[in-house]
């Protein structure tokens, strides 16, 4: 029975759709828009003849001659006093943390004439460099027009004084009447903001109890909550903590729907752990098992993936940890699963000690199944340790709940809201909108006039992150220090310090105050914290850990004894009184903070490869089932796949308990069927809250989109509606009904944009055993070198086909310098980081989705997604006569393309050194250097396009309009914003109308790094270059450097038993290698995986 | 039939007027070679480095030496050395500052400069305000000549006009009259086009010489678009690199210090000022006007010795505007540390930025400048090279990248790459054939060295 491993990037490719056939053709996948150009729908109607155009072209030639004989005065303003660090045209570099409730990370900002413009992850420190796409694109909100400029009343905006005055008089009138008030706030991780908080409490409700005072409470509200393992801990250990898992030693993960790569937890860190063990050269890899019913970044990165219900999760729990007993679990789970279960309970034994288990249920049952598993494995105190706890997500639902009670029965008086936007992430958003605009008393510190900001009394609008001071204790060994990098750009007040204004504790000097600075810092003396003994005085120790960005605790942990109690589990079947089950997850947009960035926005997803949008993710067959089409014949069925690309997708709405949300569909291979899922973040401003012009859908001419009652449309819906809490924690899977609908919504993906044309050796793979045994003897069995046939010399032989070329031999090698760079694949978790940091350290444009939809997008850096699967030709021929082969019943089998594996390639410019691109330019604006760059030179480039329709890889952007002034993206390109233009790196063009653009390899970092080392007087060596994509990878999956060095990384890797170069047989010698994916799969296929593999059917 | 008439006038009109404009471009401009050949140090009606040069011509032609000024102009020192001059040695006596020889001057420009400087009348408004923003006027020499050209040209031709069409009515009276045919709808555009159908030859002559001009002057023009040589803006302070770099003898880059440093090299911050200006409170040649603005800027009070606070303890600072003098479009990555650092090309200020020691206010220097410098001993010993194409233009950069040579022995940097060519011999022998390394056989004619 031979198998083919089959290589497809969406469903349109593997079924050969007769639109994938049309448009895979089409280099440009629009004619060229001239009616944009002129900006007008009426252009038809106009009566401009041939000779009228004549005229005006004449006249407009003339007076641009003439225009452009006087030039504009340039104004320069230098410092008066120039600060002693800045030097003009130099960048700084400062360390920083983000938090924002949902995500951290220890950031380096890089900062030019005291503006942030970019950042990465810092590798010292506690996230150890990890870095996800929210944290990555962050430094966009700073510079957000929408952000709240000074303190407003009741809507109607005042001075901070008179604010302060009127809110000092409310709080004292309710001390004075002991009334209730309550701060809700995000998980608080600075010791200093919650002494600051302290102080508030202490000063309106004394806990002495003769004074009488209002009874305030600070109650910490997580939008996504973790409390169910907060829960379980405390139900199985006594203690209500989150421990640290580490990845980095697991030798077997188990993952029960746990998105750790990219959303759980802390994946800043963990998505950086898990690829240090998936390094086939460590002499061993991590054995990844992946329950889950969405197809998440986390189960593509998988060696295993099995697909459930959200309603299995604890099934599967259950059924492994009966597995580890010897017992059998007779759960009905079906055959396959239970299959899987037994080969993941088998490999969590083989490593007993060195295994890890995890779930993202936030059920306190679930996890304690997890729990009770690692116990049985002995995983406390290896891959899990107890002692560093991790701080984040302490909100407590049960807590969150009673607030919510007492909130909407009146019970509590005033409240204020700090980091959180409960009218938006509470599934009952409306009823508590309406309780907080009947409370006497309410402030909210957003920095925008959000959903919960706007029916606030008072809006105190804090800081961003990037202008304000704090210090933050994300685990128990580690605290970081956030610094400003810029000037308030709004009047806002850090919130700490309004909270200290109204304790009486500091008083506002001016925009530049620095009271919480002042009170942290003294709080630090005066509770020692980090470890200030290696410092000669605090000064000392203080203004290391600013640069260092965190110290370490130095408080001796005592170990912690915890004793192993077998609380009792209820594995209670859920009434299974619907079809549907739902999953609400998270995707990139996170919990919905960074809704209106455009950067994050523009970044495609990284499986579904949709931009902009958010839609219900379905099993391609339930959708086929659900709207009716007739799936008989195989072939008709798959041509009316409906990605919403090409096709526009269907539209369901999703019920659940009497709430509904109605969203696309999108058939997402590997989602479980009788499941849907659906991304919360959401549909934020849905009643118009000015949270930024990207938030909003807009049409194709680049205005927002309005409703039946003249409000903005926002990006997708709220799932946080159909969140709601069960047995004491909040669930975010349940039971719904789906119900078709007739209409039809666009979706704008990329997964179809320039397609490989059936090429093959593009992506590689092999498996850990496979390659384990032959990367010493024989490589070819696993990365084959393309042979082409050769008649010369009188005989057939063959010959590799990076032998053959019809250039001559470009002189780069052993000459100067050669840049080169190398990209692990096994490493690579396809985060999608590398395309932000692009984004925003070449000053790509933001395009929007309808520019997306007309293959238009920008990036110069994109992450391929292939799906694969292997078909056995069995199977096929099966498919053909559409019936059951002999007595084996095909029909029972899993179909493998539904439940397909995931190869992420990050594809740039291969700087070819026999480049395709280079002699088709008629105007030679796209050369080779000398050292090895394909450069790209803009002013010379007059638009033909000839370039990009020679590029085999298919990474040239052709630039169509005027991003930075033509309307049609004023709401979503940053470059259209006064305030958010500040975010240019003014180290790279911003490039025109007319001009191809493409990765340079960030030039601009090459050029500096060779003046710094010929200033230095000496010669380049490793580490001195990065591409900014290369720098913000949290995995180092790119190797960067000069291969002319023969000690260079880059060198050594591109000769590595893994480095393959891609398309090479098509001879165009890039300087770019991959090393090839290597999965730790125990099946006997390695041999036809490697060697059978084509892709797809040529064409 | 009067709008045909005006609307025909007025195309003749236009057309004569471009003919007015075009000429005066090839003429001398004797306003234009002052100011860039001569007013860093002469000044028309006052002393200034140089002596005032108002009526100069006059007193050498009283002294009987018409001839001998011009030798002056073009070699002073060639001049005062073979001793026939008189005035020669007066002017010497005067200042022990050497003239710069203008050899590049021709005697017609020359002329044009007398002509100009003696009919110069010195203007009434006063530079400079009390405000520290720059003025946007592109040059202090506003054409006013060139409108009164237009003025005139558009009086003369409506005239002419005017004067054609009451011919033309009084031959149409004459006609009915005499009781003649004369076709009503005749009109001049009627008459010329078919005098010019008659006289084809004639018209295809002017056709193929209306289009040679006009393509040629279109090159020639298109040739200037972004040259920037010769350009002075007006300053929100008249600062004076001639008493700054040139009498007190400041080395460049003590006020433009990040030069070694980044790709500016910085228009100097007022503290780097307050120096020197914090005591130095009047000048030789403005008092104490320009030093006190200076003071407003940084907020120093010069009666106190101290800093005018605010109440936050902030300094009252107001940043001056300065006009940029030297501008590069957006896609272009000049360095200047990459040329002007001692471990990299180590180039002087003056290749580039001619004697600024001699200039005034920030300015482009003209190659000519710049040549004439680099012919001079100072030139010679800081190795500056003679190029020629115009300043700040591609062609003037790449056509040094082409004549600089690059020593590999300099540094490390450059001592690792001389080993790796080593190991090429094609690439070696190549690089090496005239024993010489330029810049741009390291790749220094690439275009994203300078453009990404």
């Amino acid at each position: 029975m031979s198998k083919t491993k089959t290589y497809w990037k969406g469903y349109s490719e593997k079924h050969q759709t007769p639109e994938f056939s049309i448009s895979s053709q089409k280099e440009f996948q629009d004619d060229v828009p001239v009616d944009e150009f002129l900006g007008s729908d009426g252009i038809d109607d106009l009566k401009t003849g041939r000779r009228d155009f004549l005229k005006f072209m004449g006249f407009s030639v003339a007076a641009a001659t003439l225009a452009s004989c006087e030039s504009p005065v340039i104004k320069s303003i230098p410092y008066v006093n120039k600060p002693e660090e800045i030097t003009p045209g130099v960048s700084n570099w400062y360390s920083s943390a983000y938090y924002d409730g949902n995500d951290f990370a220890n950031v380096l900002v890089k900062s030019r004439e005291g503006r942030p413009i970019w950042l990465k992850g810092k590798r010292e420190s506690f996230t150890q460099g990890g870095l996800i796409p929210r944290v990555s694109t962050s430094i966009l909100n700073l510079y957000n027009s929408s952000r709240l400029n000074g303190p407003s009343v009741n809507k109607s905006s005042d001075s901070w004084s008179s604010i302060d005055k009127e809110i000092l008089k409310k709080l004292n009138n309710l001390k004075d009447k002991n009334r209730r008030v309550r701060i809700v706030s995000n998980t608080i991780i600075s010791p200093s903001t919650k002494s600051v908080i302290q102080d508030f409490i202490n000063k309106f409700s004394p806990s002495d109890d003769s004074v009488s005072g209002c009874n305030i409470k600070h109650i910490e509200y997580d939008a996504q909550s973790y409390y169910g393992i907060r829960k379980a801990n405390e139900n199985i250990f006594g203690k209500g903590f989150i421990p640290s898992y580490d990845f980095t030693k697991a030798k077997t993960i188990v993952s029960i729907n746990a998105d750790f790569i990219c959303n759980w937890l802390l994946p800043s860190k963990f998505s950086t752990d898990f690829s240090k063990a998936r390094k086939p050269e460590n002499g061993w890899m991590s054995k990844h098992f992946q329950f889950e019913s969405v197809l998440s970044l986390t189960g593509a990165n998988s060696d295993v993936r099995v697909k459930i219900k959200p309603s299995e999760e604890i099934l599967v729990a259950s059924s492994i940890l009966s597995s580890l007993n010897n017992q059998n679990s007779n759960s009905s789970l079906n055959e396959a699963t239970n299959e899987k279960i037994q080969s993941a309970v088998k490999s969590l034994l083989e490593n007993k000690g060195n295994s890890l288990v995890v779930a993202g249920s936030n059920d306190p049952n679930v996890q304690m199944l997890v729990n009770k598993i690692n116990y049985q494995l002995n995983n406390y105190g290896t891959t899990i340790d107890v002692d560093n706890e991790i701080n984040l997500f302490n909100g407590n639902d049960e807590e969150v709940d009673s607030f919510q009670k007492d909130l909407l029965s009146g019970k509590i008086d005033g409240v204020i809201f700090y980091g959180v936007n409960p009218v938006y992430s509470m599934s009952n958003g409306s009823e508590i909108s309406e309780a907080i605009s009947k409370l006497d008393f309410s402030v909210s510190f957003s920095e925008f006039m959000d959903e919960t900001a706007s029916v606030c009394q008072f809006v105190c609008p804090d800081h961003n992150y990037l202008e304000s001071w704090c210090d933050l204790n994300p685990g128990s060994n580690n605290y970081s220090l956030q610094q400003p990098l810029i000037r308030p750009l709004y009047n806002t007040r850090q919130a700490q310090e309004s909270l200290l204004v109204w304790s009486g504790l500091a008083e506002r000097s001016n925009s530049e105050s620095q009271a919480f600075y002042d009170y942290m810092r003294k709080y630090w003396l005066d509770n020692s914290i980090g470890d200030q003994s290696s410092y000669p005085n605090f000064a000392d120790f203080w203004n290391w850990t600013v640069h260092n960005g965190f110290t370490a605790s130095t408080n001796e942990s005592i170990p912690s004894i915890l004793v192993f109690n077998d609380y009792p589990v209820q594995i209670n079947p859920q009434e299974n009184a619907l079809d549907w089950e739902y999953i609400v997850y998270q995707k990139e947009l996170g919990v919905g903070n960074h809704a209106a960035n455009p950067w994050l926005q523009e970044l495609p997803d990284a499986i579904s490869k949709i931009v902009w949008d958010n839609y219900i993710t379905m099993a391609p067959s339930d959708c086929y089932k659900l709207f009716g089409i007739d799936t008989s014949d195989s072939k008709s069925a798959w041509d009316g796949i409906h990605l919403g690309q090409e096709e526009k997708a269907f539209v369901a709405t999703l019920k659940v308990n009497g709430k509904e949300i109605k969203l696309p569909i999108y058939p997402l291979p590997g989602q479980t069927s009788g499941t849907v899922g659906v991304s919360m973040g959401y549909g934020r401003g849905e009643n118009n809250e000015d949270i930024g012009n990207a938030a909003f859908q807009a049409d194709e001419y680049g205005n927002h989109l309005t409703n039946a009652q003249g409000g903005l449309v926002p990006i997708g819906a709220n799932a946080f509606k159909l969140c709601n809490f069960k047995n004491g924690s909040v669930s975010y899977s349940g039971y719904g009904d789906v119900i078709a609908t007739n209409e039809r919504y666009s979706l704008a993906g990329t997964q179809t944009h320039h397609t490989i044309m059936g090429r093959t050796s593009i992506v590689k793979e092999t498996t850990y055993d496979f390659w384990k045994d032959n990367h010493k003897s024989n490589q070819e069995a696993y990365n084959p070198k393309v042979k082409l046939h050769s008649h010369e010399e009188g005989g057939h032989s063959e010959v590799n086909a990076t032998e053959f070329s019809l250039w001559d031999e470009h002189p780069v090698e052993h000459v100067g310098h050669r840049w080169g760079m190398s990209i692990d694949l096994s490493s690579c978790n396809g985060c999608g980081v590398c395309i932000t940091a692009c984004h925003s350290e070449n000053n790509v444009p933001v395009v929007g989705k309808d520019e997306v939809r007309r293959s238009r997008d920008m990036h110069w850096l994109r992450m391929d997604r292939y799906f694969s699967s292997i078909e056995d030709d069995n199977r096929k021929e099966w498919a053909d006569s559409n019936k059951v082969d002999g007595d084996f019943d095909y029909g029972n089998l899993e179909v493998p393309e539904e439940n397909p594996s995931v190869v992420f390639m990050p594809m740039l410019c291969q700087h070819c050194n026999h480049a395709p691109c280079e002699t088709v330019c008629p105007v030679a604006a796209t050369t080779h250097s000398n050292e090895g760059l394909n450069q790209m030179t803009y002013n010379r480039c007059i638009g033909t396009r000839y370039c990009a329709n020679n590029c085999p890889y298919k990474v040239r952007r052709f630039n169509w309009f005027n991003y930075r002034d033509y309307k049609k993206f004023k709401n979503f390109n940053p470059n259209q914003d006064q305030m958010a233009r500040m975010v240019l790196n003014p180290d790279v063009v911003v490039r025109s109308r007319g001009v191809m653009e493409k990765c340079s390899f960030c030039v601009q970092g090459i050029q500096a790094a060779k003046l710094e080392a010929k200033k230095e007087g000496r010669k380049i060596v490793d580490g001195d270059v990065m591409s900014a994509c290369g720098d913000a990878c949290p995995n180092d999956c790119i190797t960067f450097g000069d291969w002319n060095d023969p000690e260079s990384k880059i060198r050594e890797v591109s000769g590595s038993d893994r480095a393959y170069q891609a398309l090479e047989e098509v001879g165009v010698k890039p300087n770019i290698w991959y090393q090839l994916k290597v999965r730790n799969i125990d099946e006997e296929l390695a041999e036809n995986v490697s060697s059978d593999e084509s892709h797809s059917e040529s064409h | 039939m009067i709008n045909k008439l005006i609307k025909f006038s007025v195309k003749i009109s236009l057309t004569i007027v471009m003919a007015f404009a075009a000429l005066s471009f090839f003429s001398q401009d004797g306003e234009k070679l002052f100011k860039a050949n001569c007013a860093s140090c002469h000044n028309p009606v006052k002393n200034a480095t140089g002596p005032k040069m108002q009526g100069v011509l006059q007193k050498w032609t009283d002294a009987g030496e018409e001839e001998l000024i011009y030798q002056w102009v073009s070699n002073p020192s060639k001049l005062y050395n073979s001793g026939k001059s008189k005035m020669a040695k007066a002017i010497w006596d005067w200042s022990p500052t050497a003239m710069t020889p203008q050899g590049h001057l021709s005697r017609e420009e020359v002329e044009s400069i007398f002509t100009y400087v003696d009919n110069y009348a010195p203007p009434v408004a006063a530079i400079g305000g009390g405000s520290l923003a720059a003025n946007d006027s592109l040059s202090d020499d506003a054409n006013s000549s060139d409108y009164w050209w237009w003025i005139i040209s558009f009086i003369l031709v409506f005239v002419l006009f005017a004067i054609l069409g009451v011919r033309r009515e009084l031959t149409a009276a004459v006609a009915a009259k005499e009781g003649k045919e004369f076709d009503p709808t005749s009109t001049f555009a009627t008459t010329a086009q078919q005098w010019l159908l008659r006289n084809w030859f004639v018209t295809m002559l002017l056709i193929v010489g209306v289009a040679l001009f006009s393509g040629v002057e279109l090159f020639g023009r298109a040739y200037q678009l972004g040259v920037y040589e010769d350009y002075m803006p007006s300053q929100p302070v008249a600062y004076s690199h001639k008493l700054h770099a040139g009498k007190m003898g400041i080395e460049c880059k003590y006020c433009h210090h990040s030069a070694e440093k980044s790709k500016h090299a910085g228009i100097p911050s007022v503290n780097v000022c307050m120096n020197c200006h914090a005591i130095v409170h009047e000048g030789p040649e403005y008092g104490t006007e320009e030093i006190d603005k200076l003071h407003k800027a940084s907020g120093y009070n010069k009666n106190k010795q101290a800093y005018n606070l605010d109440e936050f303890g902030d300094r009252l600072e107001e940043p001056i505007v300065w006009n940029k003098a030297h501008n590069l479009p957006d896609h272009v990555y000049f360095s200047h540390a990459q040329h002007v650092h001692s471990n990299t090309a180590n180039i002087d200020c003056r290749q580039c930025h001619g004697p600024v020691q001699t200039y005034t206010l920030g300015r482009v220097s003209t190659i000519d400048e710049v040549n004439a410098y680099a012919a001079t001993d100072d030139g010679m010993e800081r190795g500056l090279i003679q190029l020629t194409k115009p300043l700040l233009t591609m062609g003037w950069c790449i056509e040094c990248h082409n004549k600089k040579e690059i020593d590999l022995t300099s540094s490390g940097y450059y001592e690792e790459i001389h080993k790796r060519i080593k190991l090429r011999a094609d690439v070696n022998n190549k690089i090496f054939e005239d024993d010489k390394v330029t810049v741009k056989e390291l790749g220094g004619w690439e275009c994203a060295k300078c453009h990404y």
